[in-house]
């Protein structure tokens, strides 16, 4: 498909707006970024009939005059994001405001053993070490012109390093995005190695004002060396006039262990692509997903799980709940490749349909060349059942706690699942404000 | 305290109750027996107000208002109470997690103050001893992985909490053994007070030898063909229900 005028001048447009706005976070690796914009002027940005990306256009909005300079001063009420932060005392805690590293409201504390961070803009030598680890990985993975686009367009970013066989201290990274400014395009990456045998409990944290548009690219990129045990948290709020595009690659190597979490609790165009790639033999992966989809929002979950060597075990175990107007998809790829022999590798989907122009499209796919594998694949779809909700309300409850209550019992199944006590409460407590559930456990 | 008039309902077309007429004054215990089929479960689920059933005629007064206008929930605040006869299944709930809103919603309707943490805790264990009941089973999931007996058990349990004016029992006895029978019983037996009636629908008399009924009403074809003492229980147990089917035939509609 030849692509037109129109798209090739898109992606001129950005990119001269990328240049002006003088940021080039990976200037000692030009590949990445001359790469990555090949594809884009070779394929443009996908839109509906691209299969990846059919139930998910958002190529018409990416059009719109868009800014690529994030803002030197912005005001924020220091309260306003204290009380957006998970209650750890024990935890570092990091946070962005539009793309900015705002150091005064964050915990990081680069003297402890085994903990490195750094904006991307740091250029030092350590960011460098950290980014080359990415380099050769990157190599390996599906492509994504989004993730193209966050590669040629790159306006922030951070580099963590964690080598810490202890596991003392939770990492939360914020991404807040308040008023000001507006039309923002914001392309972050963040780079997360943890190193061989650590152990790290990482989450990113994204919440949004509703006031203004902005269009965010997120790519987060985890790079497990052997025997690492990782959990990974994505909380997501986004904005109700946003689109939000968050690709996820984490790279297993041998004997690593990890959990991810994505709960998606709202935004109007929400994206992600959530690939992993176990690399080496005796990976274990578990991959849980909950989705709150209304108003008329969309939120669209893409997985691939890919079993490219023997002996690895994956799990995945997704929940989403669609109300009023909501629209979302779950994707769920698994591939086993010829030499993954001894797989085991199981998913599941279950949604709640809570009204009658709510839509969810799920479709689990398998591609197995080994013969010697375990694997299992399950989708439901329903509604909420009206003979619990009768058992409830003729005990002399009324109809919104007694929904309320089995819909928590549908979401906490996968909150349950979460370790740090800390993160549990402050998702717990989302998601029950959201339900209106008031009910003492 | 309960009048039903001429009672009809029907399921997706099919008349299932035709014509029930039952008072249950206060403090009375009232059995209603039958063979499979005769519409013993559907009028317990109408009077609870389960929504899939049509009412297509007759009355429904619960002292003095008109029931069958009340949702599910307000007939339960009013002090109506079904124990089910097959318990369902909520992963993810348990039964003191819904109780205590439920008394609360309970008590607010009628115009009393919430019960707080430590008395809802104080009734709870007053309860569970009364229907020997277990502390971790009502912390588990409601009725997953529950033995018949303890289905049933926890709906007494859950009756003996909510203290109804009106227990409705559909086919309690059904599937328990006779240690649990006589918990079940006993857990009932507690309840009966000169204020509080119970209304026992049952395929066997076993059952009312524990729970000693004021009133036994045969129903048969959605009508109730024959009242009587407890003795008709005993005839019914002796007899079978052959005798009340070939008796109705036989009577030109």
């Amino acid at each position: 498909m030849a692509l037109t005028d129109t798209d090739i001048n898109l992606i001129d447009t950005l990119t001269t707006k990328s240049n002006q706005a003088g940021i080039n976070l990976l200037k000692d690796f030009p590949e990445i970024r001359s790469e990555s914009l090949e594809a884009l002027k070779e394929f443009g940005l996908p839109g509906n009939k691209h299969e990846e990306y059919k139930y998910f256009n958002v190529s018409r909005k990416i059009k719109r005059d868009y800014n690529l300079e994030l803002p030197q001063s912005i005001e924020v009420e220091p309260e306003w994001i204290k009380s957006k932060l998970v209650e750890d005392e024990n935890g570092i805690h990091i946070v962005f405001l539009n793309g900015i590293l705002m150091r005064e409201f964050s915990k990081i504390n680069n003297s402890i053993d085994g903990f490195e961070f750094f904006s991307l803009d740091d250029m030092t030598s350590n960011v460098n070490n950290i980014l080359e680890s990415y380099n050769h990985e990157r190599q390996n993975i599906n492509k994504d012109l989004y993730l193209d686009l966050n590669n040629a367009l790159l306006n922030a970013g951070y580099a963590l390093k964690i080598n810490n066989e202890i596991n003392s201290q939770p990492v939360y990274i914020y991404h807040f995005m308040n008023q000001e400014p507006a039309d923002l395009l914001l392309n972050h990456k963040g780079i997360i190695v943890v190193e061989k045998n650590a152990k790290a409990d990482i989450s990113e944290i994204f919440y949004s004002e509703n006031k203004n548009h902005y269009f965010r690219n997120h790519n987060t990129e985890l790079i497990a060396r052997n025997g690492a045990l990782v959990n990974y948290h994505v909380i997501q709020e986004c904005g109700n006039d946003s689109v939000s595009i968050h690709n996820s690659n984490i790279y297993q190597s041998a004997n690593s262990r990890i959990n991810t979490f994505t709960f998606s609790l709202s935004g109007k165009d929400l994206r992600n692509n959530l690939n992993m790639l176990l690399n080496e033999e005796n990976c274990e992966s578990h991959l849980y997903g909950l989705y709150f989809i209304s108003n008329n929002d969309h939120i669209d979950n893409h997985t691939t799980v890919d079993h490219r060597k023997p002996h690895c075990y994956s799990n995945e175990y997704y929940k989403g709940i669609i109300d009023e107007n909501g629209i979302g998809t779950f994707n769920g790829k698994i591939y086993v490749r010829p030499n993954a022999q001894k797989t085991n590798a199981f998913q599941s989907n279950k949604n709640l349909v809570l009204t009658d122009s709510a839509t969810i499209n799920t479709k689990p796919q398998l591609e197995i060349w080994a013969d010697d594998v375990k694997c299992s694949h399950g989708a439901t779809t329903g509604q909420i059942d009206e003979e619990q909700m009768f058992y409830l309300r003729s005990r002399g409850l009324d109809k919104e706690s007694a929904t309320a209550l089995l819909l928590h019992a549908f979401a906490f199944d996968i909150i349950d699942k979460v370790e740090l006590q800390h993160l549990r409460k402050y998702i717990g407590s989302k998601i029950n404000k959201r339900l209106g559930y008031q009910f003492s456990d | 305290m309960l009048n039903i008039q001429d009672l009809k309902a029907s399921i997706e077309g099919n008349q299932i109750l035709k014509g029930i007429n039952l008072e249950v004054k206060a403090g009375e215990v009232h059995a209603i027996m039958g063979p499979n089929g005769s519409g013993k479960s559907t009028l317990a689920s109408v009077l609870a107000g389960r929504e899939e059933f049509e009412v297509n005629g007759g009355e429904v007064s619960f002292e003095g208002e008109n029931l069958l206008e009340l949702s599910p929930e307000d007939r339960a605040r009013k002090g109506i109470f079904l124990a089910f006869q097959y318990p369902v299944e909520i992963p993810g709930v348990s039964t003191t997690n819904f109780l205590k809103s439920a008394i609360n919603q309970i008590r607010e309707y009628n115009g009393k103050k919430p019960m707080d943490a430590v008395h809802f805790l104080k009734h709870i264990k007053e309860k569970m001893k009364l229907v020997e009941i277990d502390q971790s089973l009502l912390s588990r999931s409601l009725n997953e992985g529950f033995s018949g007996g303890e289905k049933k058990k926890n709906e007494i349990f859950q009756m003996a909490v909510l203290e109804p004016k009106l227990a409705i029992l559909d086919e309690t006895d059904s599937g328990l053994d006779i240690d649990a029978l006589r918990i079940v019983a006993n857990g009932v037996n507690k309840l009966r007070s000169k204020d509080n009636s119970v209304i026992v629908v049952t395929h066997y008399q076993r059952l009312l030898n524990y729970i000693v009924p004021d009133y036994v009403h045969v129903l048969y074809e959605g009508r109730i063909v024959r009242s009587g003492t407890k003795d008709l229980a005993f005839e019914l147990e002796e007899k079978g229900y052959d005798w009340i089917k070939e008796e109705f035939n036989s009577t030109p509609a």
